[in-house]
C-alpha cells in the first residue's frame, strides 16, 4: 500500500522535482487512491471556489490556502495550483517562462503536470486549452476557449506605496488610490516620465487597481476586453485574482503623460517581426545589440510562415 | 439667511466603554472628563452648533478640553460615539476633471449628491472620503499629520486633486503654482519635500493643500502654535486675508485668545468636553459670562 500523494506533501516540502519523480515511479502517480493532478479533490475544489470568487470580483485578491508542492515556492507554485485545480484529462497544456517554452522552469512544470495528469503538452498557442505562463502573454490572440494562468510573485500593486497589508486592504476596500496616483506624479516630477517597466498597475472594471504580474508594458493592453479568462496565482503570498473575459482593464496614466508600450529600434533578428515584444541581447564579441522575439513559439511560427512565402 | 454649511447636533465622543453615569460625573461642574465610574474619557459631549458661509468660528479652551477631538470628528478622522452632522456643499460639475480612471465603489464614483439633512456620520467610508476631499480642508498643528514629508511639496497639493480625478499633470502643476503664489511658497522650490522647509513654510504648504479643491469648510487646529512670533504673525495674516477673500466657513481651534481675536467673529468656549459659553468673539472677550471664560480672559489678556 502506498500513501496518497497529497498526504506526503509535508515530507515533500522543498524536495526537488527530480527527487520526487524518482521516489514516485510512474505507476504510482495517478489512480489507485492517488489524486488526478496531485492535489486531492477537496483542495482542488477549494481553489476552484476561490477562483470563482476572483472571477466574480475582477481584480480583487482572494486569499487561498496555498499547498506545498514538490516545487519550491517562488517557482510558480501559485500558478501551478491553479493549473492543477482546473486541468482535466482532455486538456492540452502549454507552459511558458518569459515567453520561452523550453526553459528549465517551463520544462520542469510541464514534466510535473504531465506525470500527475497524463495530459498532452503543446508549444502551440492556438492548440492549448490551458496555458500557464511566467511574465508574458502569448503574442497570438487567445480565444474564449482558452484560459491563461499567470504566475505572480507580488500580488499587491499598492506595495509600491504602502508596506502594511492591513492598510492596503483598507485602501482597496475604499478604492482609496490617490497614493498610487501620487507615486506616478512623483515619478514624472523626478524623471519627466512614468518609469515603471514591468508590473505596470492597471485599473480593473473601474474598481480595483491590480498588479498584472511582471509582464512587460507591451502585454498590458492585451488584458483589456479580451476573449480569454486570465487567472493570477501567487503561491507565496497565497492570493488568487482574475480578469474575466470582456473586462475593462486600463493602465494608470495621465492625459499628458500617457501609458506607452516599449518600442524597439529594429525587428527580430531571427524572424523579422516588428509588431511583438523583443528581448535585447548584447553580442559579447561585437557589443552589438540584437533583438529577438521573446515569445519563442511566435518566432518559430513566424519563421515557418516566412519559409512558406519563399 | 441661507442654510448653514455645517450643522452639528449632540456630538459625543467617548474613549472607553462608557456607562450611564459618564454624563453626570464629568463636565465643567465636575471639573473632569474622565468618568470615575468606568474610567472612560468623555472627550466631547452634547456639542451642537452651526456654521454659515463666510463665518469664522473660534474654539478655545484649555488643553484636553476636546477641541481637537471635535475637529477630528468633523473631518471624519475619528468616529463619534453619537451625534449628527449635516453639510451643505455646492454641487460641482467635476466631469471635466474626471478621467474615468477614478475608481468607484458599488457602482458609485466620486462625490454623490446628498439629501438635505443627511447625517453624514452614517455614510460609507468611501462616501466620507469623497465628501471630505471635496468639502473640507484641514491644517494641523503638526505638519507631519497633514503632509507627506518626503514627497514633493507640489505632490502634496496634487494628491488632493488626484483624489478628485484630475488627470492632467500640467494642469495640476498650474493649479499648485497658483496656490503656492497665494500662500507665499517659493515656486522655484515647489518640487522639494516639505522636510526641507522651515516650520512656517510647511504650514503654508499645508494651507495650499487644504485649499486645493476649493473647499467649503476650512479647519485649522492650532496652526501657528510652535512657530516663531514673527512667522506666526505672517501666517495669521495670510489666513485672515484668505478667509475673507474665499468666503469660506472656517473653524479655528486655538488656546491662544490673540489668535481667536484676530481671526474669528464667533467663539465657542470648551471645558472638559462641553461648550460652556458661545457668542460673538468681541462680546466674549470683553464681557465673559461663564466663570471659566472670565478666568481664561483675565489670565490671557
Ligand atoms: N485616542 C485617544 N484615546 C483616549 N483618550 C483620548 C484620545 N485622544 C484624545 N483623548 C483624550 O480626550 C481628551 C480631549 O483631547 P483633545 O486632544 O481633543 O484636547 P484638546 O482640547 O485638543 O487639547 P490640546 O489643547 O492639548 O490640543 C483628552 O483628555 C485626551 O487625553
Ligand atoms: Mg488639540
Ligand atoms: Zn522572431
Amino acid at each position: 500500500m502506498t500513501t496518497p500523494a497529497h498526504m506526503k506533501t509535508k515530507a515533500l516540502n522543498r524536495i526537488k522535482l527530480d527527487t520526487w519523480l524518482k521516489e514516485n515511479p510512474p505507476g504510482t502517480r495517478i489512480g489507485d487512491g492517488h489524486s488526478f493532478a496531485f492535489l486531492d479533490e477537496t483542495t482542488k475544489r477549494e481553489i476552484r471556489r476561490k477562483t470563482l470568487k476572483a472571477v466574480a470580483i475582477p481584480g480583487y485578491q482572494v486569499p487561498f490556502g496555498s499547498r506545498e508542492l514538490p516545487i519550491a515556492r517562488g517557482w510558480g507554485t501559485g500558478g501551478i495550483q491553479l493549473t492543477l485545480s482546473l486541468i482535466g484529462p482532455d486538456d492540452i497544456l502549454k507552459v511558458i517562462d518569459q515567453g520561452c517554452d523550453d526553459s528549465v522552469n517551463a520544462v520542469n512544470i510541464k514534466k510535473f503536470v504531465e506525470q500527475v495528469t497524463g495530459v498532452a503538452m503543446t508549444n502551440e498557442t492556438a492548440r492549448a486549452t490551458l496555458i500557464q505562463t511566467r511574465h508574458r502573454i502569448p503574442e497570438q490572440k487567445m480565444t474564449d476557449k482558452q484560459i491563461l494562468v499567470l504566475q505572480v510573485p507580488t500580488p499587491e500593486p499598492l506595495r509600491f506605496v504602502e508596506a502594511s497589508e492591513e492598510v492596503t486592504r483598507r485602501m482597496h476596500g475604499d478604492a482609496d488610490y490617490s497614493s498610487m496616483w501620487l507615486y506616478l506624479y512623483e515619478d514624472i516630477v523626478k524623471y519627466n516620465e512614468i518609469t515603471i517597466g514591468s508590473r505596470y498597475p492597471v485599473l480593473v472594471n473601474n474598481r480595483h487597481i491590480m498588479d498584472p504580474s511582471p509582464i512587460p508594458r507591451w502585454d498590458v493592453p492585451m488584458l483589456n476586453m479580451a476573449d480569454t479568462l486570465f487567472l493570477f496565482g501567487a503561491g507565496r503570498e497565497k492570493r488568487i485574482y482574475a480578469i474575466p473575459p470582456h473586462t475593462d482593464v486600463r493602465p494608470l496614466e495621465f492625459e499628458d503623460y500617457g501609458f506607452r508600450r516599449e518600442v524597439f529600434p529594429e525587428g527580430c533578428s531571427l524572424c523579422g517581426s516588428t509588431n511583438c515584444f523583443l528581448d535585447e541581447i548584447v553580442e559579447e564579441s561585437s557589443g552589438k545589440r540584437v533583438y529577438t522575439c521573446s515569445d519563442t513559439y511566435h518566432c518559430k511560427r513566424q519563421r515557418n510562415a516566412n519559409k512558406g512565402e519563399e | 439667511m441661507s442654510a448653514p454649511v455645517l450643522s452639528l447636533k449632540d456630538l459625543n465622543k467617548t474613549y472607553g466603554p462608557g456607562c450611564s453615569q459618564c454624563s453626570s460625573l464629568t463636565g465643567p461642574e465636575a471639573e473632569r472628563n474622565v468618568c470615575p465610574a468606568c474610567n472612560s474619557v468623555v472627550a466631547c459631549a452634547d456639542i451642537s452648533f452651526s456654521l454659515h458661509r463666510g463665518e469664522v468660528l473660534g474654539i478655545v479652551g484649555e488643553s484636553g478640553s476636546g477641541k481637537s477631538t471635535l475637529l477630528r470628528a468633523i473631518h471624519f478622522d475619528t468616529e463619534p460615539s453619537s451625534g449628527t452632522m449635516s453639510l451643505r456643499f455646492k454641487n460641482r460639475n467635476n466631469n471635466e476633471e474626471n478621467n474615468g480612471l477614478l475608481a468607484g465603489v458599488n457602482g458609485h464614483k466620486g462625490l454623490q449628491g446628498l439629501d438635505v439633512g443627511t447625517n453624514v456620520f452614517l455614510l460609507s467610508s468611501y462616501a466620507k472620503r469623497q465628501l471630505r476631499n471635496h468639502f473640507m480642508g484641514i491644517v494641523y498643528q503638526n505638519p507631519m499629520l497633514g503632509l507627506r514629508m518626503h514627497f514633493s511639496s507640489s505632490g502634496n497639493v496634487a494628491e488632493r486633486l488626484l483624489m478628485d480625478g484630475w488627470n492632467n499633470v500640467g494642469r495640476m502643476r498650474e493649479r499648485t503654482r497658483t496656490l503656492f503664489k497665494r500662500t507665499e511658497v517659493d515656486i522655484s522650490r515647489m518640487d522639494e519635500p516639505p522636510s526641507s522647509f522651515s516650520g512656517g513654510m510647511q504650514q503654508r504648504v499645508q494651507i495650499a493643500r487644504a485649499l486645493s479643491n476649493e473647499p467649503s469648510l476650512l479647519l485649522l487646529d492650532e496652526v501657528t502654535t510652535g512657530l516663531d512670533v514673527s512667522v506666526q504673525a505672517r501666517v495669521l495674516d495670510l489666513l485672515r486675508s484668505l478667509t475673507r477673500e474665499l468666503n469660506l466657513a472656517t473653524i479655528v481651534v486655538s488656546h491662544d485668545l490673540g489668535v481667536i481675536r484676530l481671526l474669528t467673529s464667533r467663539t465657542l468656549v470648551m471645558k472638559n468636553g462641553r461648550i460652556v459659553e458661545s457668542g460673538l468673539t468681541n462680546q466674549i472677550l470683553e464681557d465673559p459670562q461663564h466663570p471659566y471664560t472670565q478666568l481664561l480672559v483675565s489670565s490671557k489678556l
